[in-house]
């Protein structure tokens, strides 16, 4: 790997992070979604 | 070169650590055995109960407490290059925790403490519990001493430099214990001692709990900052790269102390002694601290991504794979990451106000912490020990490929226990059984994940004799010729420049703290005090 | 004399804040953060944003919160108390028609142990403990509560589905704890009969 690769690399944005986070991030809003909607609140409202 | 002096200091805190972790390691598969029904002849909640005691306290107390001392010294002394501050106290602080560590081993392993790790009043156990956990927190105020000691002397030393991150954050991290610790230490001090010495005849149950809840929540971020260090110092490095971004990591470990202490209401959401409304201000708190956790995923990861494509890999996910996955730094962090997601998620559906309902006080909980704490956390703890090792007995690493076996069983086993647990949850199992003898079909459904939980312990255990079987191997094993090595910290893509001084320093956020603090604590401790209550004598079990 | 010079330290004050607010922000802007990263700490922000918004308006818009009544009662002497001396335990309508549920947690039960409750109907329940600290569960609902000695519990909730159902105790009160637990019989709404008896105290006496 020449130096102007590694430089490139270096300076490059981490689209790969970004991809991998944005999947993790919104299974967990619609996971989170699921569970308050679906299974917390038809168990019945509470106060 | 770290003297052997330093080196001693270091490996005598984390030997205790781990040989706390061991016994508590069979404990806990006792419990899951006994849990389960399926060996009758285990069944006994005397020793069940004084058991589950015994286990948290060496696990919550002892092996983190000691495990977080011993790093930070060597943290301290190779971060700063220079030698411990006052070693004459660091030490009375080792003999002092390891005395109130014996104190309190006494009546738990005996039953005279089976009050459980949180050690709810008015439920009593025998004095010398408490003064030993005492003594084991005031010792490690004696660790924040020469931590915060060292840190103010390098930044005389070296002014408008910016401190090492990994000093940075372990001060932050001895900060944020004081500010923690003073929680329990009320509660016990003041309620639990003179109680059990019959100097007072009641303790208000409320006003106890909320003291505990204090500490309850950033205690477990005292035990994740140094898995967090690990992530930012040594990952990027043993990944083959660099840390994505220094200022970021400091901001995300002021955040996380600053929000970490002032939102313990979400331990107490089923608790009649506070309203809704300090609830959900500890709630809304509880949710803004996630931020710097995924703020600390994305860096992480982010430097992860530039090794691996330095390292070749291309595409969008191709850099995973050309990972050196059997650095066990490496791996550990890639276990741990796959684990806080879980656990980080759970702990979310538990910081949701009202959901608490759902799963508060049900096996979910302890399915909980055990992925959060026993995988994210101390996975690292197994990582870090395996790096500093060989520096620290200077003798290579006994087996790399028996370490990568011991970090891979350990992330199944995990994954095998706290699965079925976290469901077990919601299908509504109380926590805290010692055997399920509920007349009622609903018990019969839970049968087959306590099952598969036994082989999830199991797996762990094995796991954890391999950590300990490695260590000991490397420490007994014939010194070579030579064996230089000296401890790699990260280095930032770009050198830090200009720095802002509020991410160099904790003037500030110790006042951040205090007034964030006396905003969620301050009228909710207070009210017990205005209030006509009525305490509670003291309970046997 | 003296109002002029607190109104000079005031001035003072502000101007050090605003200062101080300005460094801050200008320190800040040095600090680099790459463009993907700072996408996603505002993609983070939202979702927190989200999640605080769904669970706030719900606590204003429809009260759904997690039992909170400070109240305080002395469990050394409920059996003194009028709310919850034995005879006045268990299912009751109040005056409003309203069901209220009284219930007394102690080692190893919950009192009364049988207990039936219309379905699909806002039901009121106030637990107290004799002893330690209990916390109480029906499974598959969210009637769940502690309860702490010293302090009335009350949680509001309706069930969903009738049936037969355990009431659990799932915080450790002592070696008995796996054994404490009481039942519940959740009754089709239109099949359950108001029990006969006098309407409960509107206001509890917990001297």
């Amino acid at each position: 790997m020449d130096e102007k690769e590694r430089q490139r690399i270096l300076e490059s944005a981490p689209v790969g992070t970004f991809a991998l986070l944005a999947v993790v991030l919104g299974s967990m809003v619609i996971a989170w979604l699921f569970l308050y909607f679906g299974v917390f609140i038809p168990r019945g409202i509470i106060h | 070169m770290v003297s052997p002096a330093d080196r001693k200091l270091t490996i005598f805190h984390l030997w205790v650590a781990f040989a706390a972790f061991i016994v508590a390691s069979f404990l806990g598969e006792y419990q899951v055995l006994e849990r389960s029904g399926f060996i009758p002849a285990l069944d006994s909640p005397t020793v069940y109960f004084a058991s589950v005691s015994t286990h948290g306290v060496l696990m919550g107390f002892v092996l983190t407490t000691f495990f977080i001392m011993g790093f930070g010294y060597y943290t301290a002394t190779t971060s700063l290059n220079t030698p411990i501050w006052n070693p004459k106290l660091a030490w009375y602080g080792f003999w002092i925790s390891l005395t109130g560590t014996v104190m309190a081993a006494v009546p738990l392993l005996t039953g005279k403490a089976s009050v459980l790790y949180t050690f709810y009043l008015p439920m009593q156990a025998h004095v010398a519990f408490y003064i030993g956990a005492t003594l084991l927190v005031v010792g490690s105020w004696l660790w924040c001493a020469v931590m915060l000691v060292m840190f103010r002397q390098w930044k005389q030393a070296n002014p408008k430099q910016p401190v090492p991150l990994a000093m940075f954050a372990t001060t932050a991290n001895a900060l944020l214990w004081v500010w923690t610790s003073v929680g329990v230490a009320l509660e016990v001090l003041f309620q639990a001692i003179p109680l059990a010495l019959g100097w007072i005849d009641t303790v208000d149950a409320g006003l106890a709990r909320t003291l505990f809840a204090w500490t309850l929540h950033p205690i477990v971020y005292f035990w994740l900052i140094p898995a967090y260090i690990a992530f930012y110092v040594f990952v990027p490095k043993q990944a083959g790269g660099y840390l994505f971004s220094d200022e970021i990591a400091r901001a995300a470990f002021i955040v996380l102390a600053v929000f970490g202490l002032p939102i313990g209401f979400h331990h107490l959401y089923m608790d009649p002694a506070q309203t809704s409304s300090w609830k959900l201000l500890h709630g809304v708190g509880t949710l803004i601290v996630s931020l710097p956790t995924l703020v600390t995923g994305f860096t992480v990861i982010a430097s992860l991504e530039i090794a691996g494509r330095l390292r070749g890999g291309t595409g969008l996910f191709g850099w995973i794979g050309s990972l050196p996955w059997t650095n066990p730094m490496v791996l550990s962090v890639i276990l741990s990451l796959l684990m806080l997601i879980l656990g980080g998620f759970g702990g979310v559906i538990n910081a949701s106000y009202a959901m608490n309902a759902m799963i508060h006080n049900t096996a979910w909980v302890p399915g909980h912490f055990h992925l959060i704490f026993a995988g994210t956390t101390v996975i690292m703890y197994f990582a870090i020990a395996y790096y500093l090792w060989p520096m620290l007995v200077k003798k290579p690493l006994f087996s790399n490929s028996l370490a990568l076996v011991q970090l891979w069983t350990w992330f199944i086993g995990m994954g095998i226990l706290t699965t079925p647990w976290h469901v077990l949850g919601l299908l509504g199992q109380p926590r805290r059984l010692s055997s399920m003898v509920y007349n009622t079909l609903l018990t019969l459904a839970w049968k087959p994940y306590e099952l598969a939980m036994i082989f999830g312990g199991l797996i762990m255990l094995c796991s954890a004799c391999l950590f300990i079987y490695n260590l000991v191997k490397t420490q007994l094993s014939p010194a070579p010729e030579s064996f230089i090595q000296e401890i790699e910290y990260a280095e930032p893509i770009r050198p830090v420049a200009a720095l802002p001084e509020y991410l160099n320093d904790f003037t500030l956020w110790n006042r951040v703290i205090a007034v964030l603090m006396a905003i969620s604590f301050g009228i909710p401790i207070l009210q017990f005090f205005f209030m006509d209550t009525y305490g509670s004598p003291g309970w046997g079990y | 004399m003296q109002i002029e010079l607190l109104i000079q330290k005031c001035q003072n004050l502000i101007g050090q804040a605003v200062d101080f607010v300005h460094d801050f922000i200008r320190q800040s802007r040095s600090v680099h953060i790459d463009d993907l990263e700072r996408k996603w700490i505002n993609i983070t922000l939202s979702v927190i944003g989200l999640m605080i918004v769904i669970i706030v308006l719900d606590a204003l818009i429809h009260n759904i919160r997690p039992p909170s009544k400070v109240e305080t009662i002395d469990s050394a002497r409920l059996h003194l108390s009028k709310e919850f001396a034995e005879s006045n335990l268990g299912v009751q309508l109040d005056g409003n028609g309203d069901v209220i549920v009284r219930m007394v947690a102690g080692r190893y039960s919950f009192f009364p142990k049988h207990i039936a409750v219309p379905a699909e109907t806002k039901l009121t329940l106030r637990w107290v403990s004799m002893d330690v600290l209990h916390g109480v569960h029906i499974p598959m609902t969210n009637m769940s509560t502690m309860i702490i000695p010293g302090y009335v519990a009350e949680i509001t909730t309706s069930f969903p589905k009738p049936g037969e159902y355990p009431v659990l105790c799932n915080e450790y009160c002592g070696l008995g704890h796996n054994h404490m637990w009481s039942n519940i019989s959740v009754i089709a709404k239109e099949d359950w009969k108001a029990p006969v008896q006098n309407f409960a105290k509107k206001e509890p006496d917990n001297g």
